[in-house]
Formats: C-alpha cells, sequence, structure tokens
C-alpha cells in the first residue's frame, strides 16, 4: 500500500517539472479568460454563466491535459524500460501502474482545485457573488477523471501505442458524456437483439452525463453531485484498474 | 548452491527465433559474463532470466522457484541496457522512492548514493547528470533491497572510459559483497577482468559455457578478443 502512495507522490513531483504540465495551467489561464469574456456576452446571469462556462473549458482542459500526460507519461517508461526496474524488484509489479494511476489522478485534482479557485476569487471579486457551489464541482471533475483515466489505464495494458489509446480514451469521454440520451434513443428499439446491444453498450461506457455540472451551474442548481453517481463513479474507476492490472500482470512479455 | 537454473529454454518473436534451446546454471558467488555479438540474444536470456520475458519453451528457475513468483522478485537486482532513469526527479529522490516501492525498512538512500559516488549531485535533477552517473544511479537502485542476484545488460554501454573503469570497480565491489553476479557485454577485455566464466552466444545459441582460460586454449588463441572471433568465424 504504501508504495502506491510513493509512486503516486513521485508522480505529481515529477510532473510538476514537466514543462507540459506549465503548458495545460497556461491553457487554463487562456480558457477561463475567454469565459470571462463570453460571460459578457452572455444574456443570462453574468456570474453564473462564467462559473458554468468556466467549469466546463476547466474540465475539458484539465480532464485531457492530463489524461495526455497520463498516457504519454506511460508509454515513455514504456519505451525506455524504466518500468523494468520497478516490474524486476517489486513483490507486485502491478501496484506500479495503480501507483502511477493514482498520482495522476492527485495531479487532476490538485489542476481543478488552482482552477476553480481562481474562478471563485473572480467571482467574488468581478461579480461580487460567493458561488460556493463550484467547490463540490471540483469533486464532480475529479470522479470524471477517475472513470476516464481507470479506462486508460485498461487501454495500456492492450494497446502498444500512446496515440491509440489516447484516441480510444477522448472517444470514451465525449461518447460517455451523451450515455443517457443514448440509453433513451436505444430504448424505442423493438428489437430484442438491438436492445440488448445497446445496453450492453450502455452499462460498458462510462456514464459521463451524470457528471455534467457545467450545466447545472448555469441553471443555478446548487444540488451538487448526488451520493448515487459518485458511489458509481468510484466504482467504475476501481473496476477499470482491477481489469489493468489484472492484464498487466498476465503480459506474457514487458 | 544454484541460484539459476535455465533449462531447454527457447524464445520466439513472431517468426524470428531468438534463443534456442539453451541450457545452463549459475551457483551462488559466481560472476557470469555473457558475450555475443549484437542480436545474439544476450538481452533476450538475460531478460528471461529475471523474468521480464517468459520462455517460449523449457523453464527458468532463479532460488528454485519462477522469476515472476513474489518472494523471487526481492532477490532479485536487475540494470535494463541503456538505463534511462525518469529525467525530472533528483537521485536522492529516486532511491527513496525505490526504498518506499521495494518496502525496504530503513532507506539508505545517502548511503548508497555514497557507495555509488554521486553523492555530490544528489539533488541534482537526473536530466542534468552524465551517462556515467545515470549508470551509476542505476546501479544505487539495484542495491536498495539488497539482492542476493544481481543481473546486469550490457552496463558498460555508451560509457567513456572513466565510466567504464567506475563501472568495473562498482560490479568488483558487488562481487566482493558475495553477490551472483550475470552480465552482458560487447567488451570482452572487461568480460576478461570481471567474470569467473562465460557464456558465448551466437544467432541464439550457446557455443561456449565455462572458464575464460579454457575457451582460449582449446581455440589456440592469444586472448579472449582472439578466441571469440575464432568461435564466431566458424575457425574452430
Amino acid at each position: 500500500m504504501w508504495s502506491v502512495l510513493y509512486i503516486a507522490l513521485m508522480t505529481v513531483k515529477e510532473e510538476i517539472r514537466n514543462k507540459v504540465f506549465h503548458l495545460i495551467l497556461f491553457i487554463l489561464v487562456v480558457v477561463v479568460s475567454f469565459s470571462l469574456y463570453l460571460s459578457k456576452l452572455s444574456v443570462s446571469n453574468p456570474a453564473l454563466a462564467f462559473g458554468g462556462f468556466s467549469l466546463y473549458f476547466v474540465k475539458i482542459t484539465a480532464v485531457l491535459g492530463v489524461l495526455s500526460s497520463m498516457l504519454f507519461g506511460l508509454y515513455a517508461e514504456r519505451e525506455n524500460k524504466t518500468y523494468h526496474l520497478f516490474v524486476v524488484q517489486s513483490h507486485y509489479p502491478f501496484l506500479y501502474i495503480v501507483g502511477r494511476f493514482l498520482g495522476y489522478n492527485l495531479l487532476l485534482l490538485l489542476t481543478t482545485t488552482v482552477s476553480i479557485a481562481s474562478v471563485y476569487l473572480l467571482e467574488l471579486t468581478l461579480f461580487e457573488v460567493d458561488l460556493w457551489s463550484l467547490w463540490m464541482y471540483a469533486l464532480d471533475i475529479g470522479v470524471v477523471f477517475f472513470m476516464i483515466s481507470g479506462v486508460a489505464l485498461l487501454f495500456y495494458t492492450i494497446f502498444s501505442t500512446p496515440i491509440i489509446s489516447l484516441v480510444l480514451c477522448i472517444a470514451t469521454f465525449f461518447v460517455g458524456h451523451l450515455s443517457t440520451s443514448f440509453y433513451i434513443f436505444t430504448s424505442h428499439y423493438t428489437a430484442t437483439v438491438s436492445r440488448l446491444f445497446s445496453k450492453v453498450v450502455y452499462f460498458l461506457i462510462p456514464n459521463l452525463s451524470l457528471f455534467s455540472s457545467e450545466l447545472a451551474i448555469l441553471h443555478d442548481n446548487t444540488n451538487g453531485v448526488s451520493l448515487s453517481a459518485f458511489a458509481y463513479g468510484l466504482s467504475y474507476g476501481l473496476t477499470m484498474v482491477a481489469f489493468a492490472s489484472f492484464v498487466f500482470c498476465s503480459w506474457r512479455d514487458y | 548452491m544454484r541460484v539459476a537454473e535455465i533449462l531447454g529454454v527457447s524464445k520466439v518473436f513472431g517468426e524470428k527465433v531468438a534463443v534456442k534451446d539453451i541450457s545452463f546454471s549459475v551457483s551462488e558467488r559466481e560472476c557470469v559474463g555473457v558475450i555475443g555479438l549484437n542480436g545474439a540474444g544476450k538481452t533476450t536470456l538475460v531478460s528471461m532470466v529475471v523474468g521480464l520475458l517468459s520462455p517460449t519453451a523449457g523453464s527458468v528457475k532463479v532460488f528454485g522457484k519462477s522469476p515472476r513468483s513474489p518472494e523471487v522478485r526481492g532477490k532479485i537486482g536487475y540494470l535494463p541496457e541503456l538505463f534511462a532513469p525518469p529525467p525530472r526527479l533528483t537521485p536522492f529522490e529516486l532511491v527513496r522512492l525505490f526504498c518506499g516501492v521495494l518496502d525496504v525498512g530503513r532507506c539508505r538512500a545517502e548511503h548508497l548514493l555514497e557507495l555509488v559516488g554521486i553523492m555530490d549531485v544528489k539533488d541534482k535533477l537526473i536530466s542534468k547528470l552524465s551517462k556515467g552517473m545515470k549508470q551509476r544511479l542505476g546501479i544505487a537502485l539495484v542495491l536498495v533491497a539488497d539482492p542476493s542476484f544481481v543481473v546486469l545488460d550490457e552496463p558498460f554501454t555508451g560509457l567513456d572510459p572513466l565510466g567504464r573503469y567506475e563501472m568495473k570497480e562498482m560490479i568488483r565491489e558487488l562481487k566482493n559483497r558475495g553477490k551472483t553476479i550475470i552480465f552482458s557485454s560487447h567488451i570482452l577485455q572487461d568480460v576478461d577482468e570481471l567474470a569467473d566464466r562465460i557464456i558465448v552466444m551466437d544467432r541464439g545459441n550457446v557455443v561456449y559455457n565455462g572458464l575464460i582460460g579454457d575457451f582460449v586454449s582449446t581455440l589456440s588463441a592469444e586472448s579472449l578478443e582472439d578466441a571469440f572471433l575464432k568461435s564466431v568465424k566458424g575457425e574452430v
């Protein structure tokens, strides 16, 4: 257990020194500024519009940015054989990928917290609105990343190139947000096979539409993520990590 | 006592046969050098010994068990060829990380860095270190859990004469500490100086397994290099 924490903390340390991470932070500053500009153009409440737009852009930028860092980082270690030392010498080599997974999740939480703190302070100073519910949705973005990075870890153990894994992850991320609409659409199918197939797809793809907090903010809905959705997100992510660990341990050749 | 036992091992990658029906064993405290041309199968062989690759046929036993079993993993130290440690950590942080990962009770990070002679750069980013320093850091990582069996894949690759000298000194130090060692190398002079026994590989086969002196005298050669060249050119 301690080894997972060690790897996770070192992952955060390494990534904070990475220029790619600095670039992600810079993009976050740009998108938050852009949200401010969009909120001025909006006909609705500018404070809520700023919160909603920012949350949406922060989610896309942070999740996809850290996800790319994670996949390229993991594959680079595979390429230059650094992970061979862990695999050969560690009693339980799968802890290495679990540690990396946890590390990138901590990095995402850090990035999101910094971004949301900036948005919150801007709301307070520019609009004089205390939009405390923004903080609740930081967790929401964290759960989305937990699920999608679990999928990424599984793809890492299956595919040998980062590009394939990344493209599939981005596709899963966007399709996952349409999950509920897809379920409603396919419920009209009459053929048993089509209905069964659509149900299988629905349960396999992470249901990220449960975590579309940016819309809730826009409509001034501060209920936050439900406990059941939160539990679903954690269970889905953990299942993916368990599958990834199993596949990693079953590799014939490292 | 036999530390490693390789029995009828073969490895096939698609159509290519990398290693063909190899058998040998390594005894405790022995230092074995594996030599051969590029593509002879040295890296494939050492990768199977440490459990990174699974043999297509045959079996590899380390301390009587599969090298992938959790009990054995803690007893093996491995340095891969062209070792590239994480560039954005410092040597001290990386050794501490390994102490944590390998669940070493008392982390002797500073002692290990002192031992391999890179204490003065312990807080420098690894990306700023020379190739030789990175190799020395690799040896420090190998020693973190104080393994009794050490496998080094091409430890001299890319090192300048000073780096090579220091690496040889470190391998001698490992021998003095009673470690069982397997290392592969192209540099026959270094193998001659360090190995108790050699395994000569050619196109996936073991063409010789025994003492260096016997290899040289059997081929009526003047040196290990001369004998090796005769062996791979088929002048025997």
